[in-house]
């Protein structure tokens, strides 16, 4: 299996590996796992669409430029921009399309309304990326069984959704400005 | 079991705001049987941006089927939508609670 598929599975394994009483470690370390299975699933996906497989590790290099908080902005933006869009085509709807949150360059060549797979996987990356943050670094509130377990769903789900979804014209777009977004904005 | 919406912690948002999720919480009730109450709570995110969180209480269980699991998965994906479509420019984070 993948590295992405890799972690996933441990998350569920982590998730239950006390039967009765689960440890907050297990619990906290599955959250993460969670997490990090959909970003490297993005990574993966980003960097072989944007370099070739030679030479070798080139891949790596994408891969390796890409930040945690830029991917999430750029989450955000894709979906803040897509609600606007719904609501400026919706009956009695006075404003045309307007989005801060997308910049001009990418609203460009992006095709509205995104598709709801790729809405999904936008809003459970930057869920998922909020709950690592609070899994690795706020101890003062316990995590529980059926809250860790609904985070991997969403996990779950995001892989599947992707897997719809990836070839895209919009994903294609998803994935170029996940690296490049914040150097269109120059 | 009795179910019911907690006050909205008035928090760090404005009036306006506030309105909004009384709305959305009205929406919501009465909330369905496997939900205590639901929670929210304004502040800000680990990268600093305006941030709703969204905690529903539901009864203990050390190990909730995959059904349950599924059912909770629609009542936040349902909740983060009205919160998303809502006028306000806060994040809304979704975490569920036992007691």
């Amino acid at each position: 299996m993948s590295l992405p598929r890799d972690l996933l599975e441990q998350a569920t394994h982590l998730a239950f590996r006390e039967p009765k009483r689960p440890r907050q470690a297990s619990l906290r370390r599955a959250v993460s796992a969670a997490y990090y299975a959909l970003f490297h699933l993005l990574l993966q996906d980003t960097a072989s669409d944007i370099a070739p497989i030679t030479p070798p590790g080139l891949r790596h290099l994408v891969a390796r430029a890409l930040s945690h908080n830029e991917m999430k902005n750029v989450c955000k933006g894709f979906v803040g921009g897509n609600t606007a869009y719904v609501k400026s085509i919706a009956p009695g709807a006075k404003k045309p399309f307007q989005s801060s949150e997308i910049p001009p360059s990418t609203q460009r060549v992006l095709n509205f309304p995104l598709e709801n797979d790729l809405i999904s996987v936008l809003i459970a990356f930057v869920e998922l990326q909020e709950a690592r943050h609070e899994a690795d670094y706020n101890t003062a509130t316990a995590l529980n069984r059926p809250d860790v377990l609904l985070k991997i769903q969403l996990a779950h789900n995001a892989f599947q959704d992707w897997a719809r979804i990836k070839s895209t014209p919009n994903a294609t777009v998803l994935k170029t400005a996940l690296l490049l977004q914040k150097q269109w904005g120059r | 079991m009795a179910t019911k919406m907690d006050d909205i912690d008035p928090g760090a948002a404005s009036m306006a705001e506030a309105q909004i999720f009384h709305e959305i919480a009205r929406k919501w009730t009465p909330l369905s049987e496997d939900i205590k109450r639901i929670r929210f709570r304004y502040g800000e995110a680990s990268d600093g941006s305006p941030a709703v969180w969204i905690t529903i209480v539901v009864p203990e269980d050390l190990k909730p089927s995959k059904e349950k699991i599924k059912a909770l998965n629609r009542a936040t994906e349902s909740f983060r939508k009205d919160v998303l479509e809502a006028n306000t420019n806060r994040w809304p984070y979704i975490s569920v609670e036992t007691e």
